[in-house]
């Protein structure tokens, strides 16, 4: 009986403590977060422009992602790309919210003002970015994808581009959220090569500071998407 | 930078120098953890042992009454430790020594304190068993990480001196996966640190209380043996 106690039990004290250390260090060894995918980029596209005499033009073709910036250089192209890229990059909501704004801007287009014009186009986005999160409330996936549309609006309408920015910049930042949704970390993964426009990019998102649609989301979803997540930027929309 | 590096990885990947090292480290901390359990359970019981036989000895009874009981245990197979082994030495010797009457009562003294000092060393050494092992897991074993280290490092960096482009990326994995190695040596060493200096504080309080009652237990063999002369004198 003493043996048993005196060989016994240390050896399995030993085993479990050690199981323990190594399961926990494997199980929350820490990742690099999920990219917030392609979405981000046709958004920065819109919002960038949305001072009133580039959205006249621009609001018209039915797709509003890469259209402005394949046409400028290529016509010919243009009706092949818009189709094939919504359907590619945009998860079935985030479509309809890219398609909805379009629908309205036109009509009063001639009567507004290009304020009144700006504050019609951001209410209307933000109603049905309400109608989203009530609508997709029940399914993480599309709860993740609204929230990700909130900040991504949210730093595109913060965002100035420097002069120097060209098309064919990629700026990719990672940024750390906590649970309220205050950013605590901005750091540059991947250069476009151009520090001024890293520089815009990053204070967009200092600027936005906070998001607080993030508060709302499940701690696990949190933890799995917006602990530590990836926002590319890219002036896609610009015409040299 | 999309790829995850999870710590199964790391370790697989690394080279078999370091994959030997952390592997040593890994033996060094299970046993490391093993003796220090074991040790604590052994002067926990010791303590225990302690005070309820300081308990039971002050207590009044019959010094002979008290080691015919432990007679009984020693018969079952179960050798005597801690205190109770200094007694039964201490007081086996004073009676054998004490029975031929051609002997003074200083020698027969003499003779049961060398016996009580034999047991006490004897009792130390059975206390501090597996000590030192843990001074030397405490001492090395962050060196023996470090060995790790500088070896992964030395080999990441021997393999960014092929590449054209030298690229944080190309050596942050195995300098990552080297570093491993260091905390698994400072993981190892901490507790038994930690534990040595706790253990050794422990071992010494234990042997001081000892020698306590190998001095309180010959007073009162002292007073008995010149009080038994007399009595075979008168």
């Amino acid at each position: 009986m003493d043996r048993t106690f005196y060989i016994g039990f240390p050896l399995a004290a030993t085993v479990l403590l050690h199981a323990v250390l190594i399961a926990f260090l494997t199980l929350r060894w820490p990742e690099t977060k999920t990219v917030i995918a392609a979405t981000p980029k046709p958004r920065a596209i819109q919002a960038t422009i949305i001072s009133a005499e580039q959205l006249r033009p621009k609001k018209q073709p039915p797709a509003p992602k890469a259209t402005p910036k394949k046409k400028a250089p290529a016509p010919k192209k243009t009706p092949p790309k818009p189709k094939p890229q919504p359907k590619k990059q945009a998860p079935p909501p985030d479509t309809t919210v890219k398609q909805k704004p379009p629908e309205p801007t036109p009509e009063p287009k001639p009567e507004f003002t290009e304020t009144e014009l700006a504050a019609l186009t951001r209410t209307e986005m933000d109603a049905v970015l309400d109608r989203e999160t009530t609508a997709a409330a029940g399914t993480n996936a599309s709860m993740t994808d609204t929230v990700a549309a909130v900040i991504q609006q949210a730093v595109v309408s913060r965002w100035t581009r420097p002069p120097s920015a060209r098309n064919g910049m990629v700026a990719r930042l990672e940024i750390q959220l906590v649970p309220t949704g205050d950013v605590v970390g901005v750091s540059v993964l991947q250069s476009s090569g151009n520090t001024a426009f890293d520089r815009s990019a990053i204070s967009a998102v200092e600027r936005a500071g906070r998001f607080p649609e993030v508060a709302q989301l499940k701690p696990n979803l949190f933890e799995r998407d917006f602990r530590r997540f990836q926002l590319i930027f890219r002036p896609e929309d610009l015409r040299y | 930078m999309n790829e995850e590096l999870g710590l199964i990885e790391l370790i697989l990947g690394a080279s078999i120098t370091v994959q030997l090292v952390m592997l040593l480290l890994v033996l060094a901390s299970v046993t490391s953890w093993y003796m220090i359990v074991q040790r604590m359970i052994l002067l926990r019981r010791t303590d225990d042992a302690l005070l309820d036989f300081e308990e039971q000895f002050w207590s009044g009874v019959d010094l002979a009454e008290l080691y015919r009981e432990g007679n009984q245990a020693v018969n079952d197979g179960q050798p005597p430790t801690g205190i109770e082994s200094i007694f039964r030495a201490g007081f086996k010797e004073f009676s054998r020594l004490s029975q031929q009457s051609d002997i003074d009562a200083d020698a027969v003294l003499e003779g049961a304190r060398r016996a009580m000092r034999v047991a006490t060393l004897r009792e130390g050494d059975r206390l501090e068993m597996h000590l030192p092992f843990l001074a030397s897991v405490g001492s090395t074993s962050p060196y023996i990480g470090l060995f790790g280290t500088v070896w992964g490092i030395m080999h990441s960096f021997r393999g960014l001196a092929n590449a054209t482009q030298a690229t944080l990326a190309a050596v942050a994995p195995g300098i990552s996966e080297a570093l491993i190695a260091t905390a698994m040596g400072l993981f190892a060493a901490i507790p038994a640190v930690l534990a040595y200096n706790r253990f050794a504080a422990r071992v010494d309080g234990l042997i001081n209380r000892y020698d306590t009652f190998v001095d309180e237990f010959s007073g009162i063999l002292q007073r008995q043996s010149y009080a038994v002369r007399s009595r075979n004198r008168g």
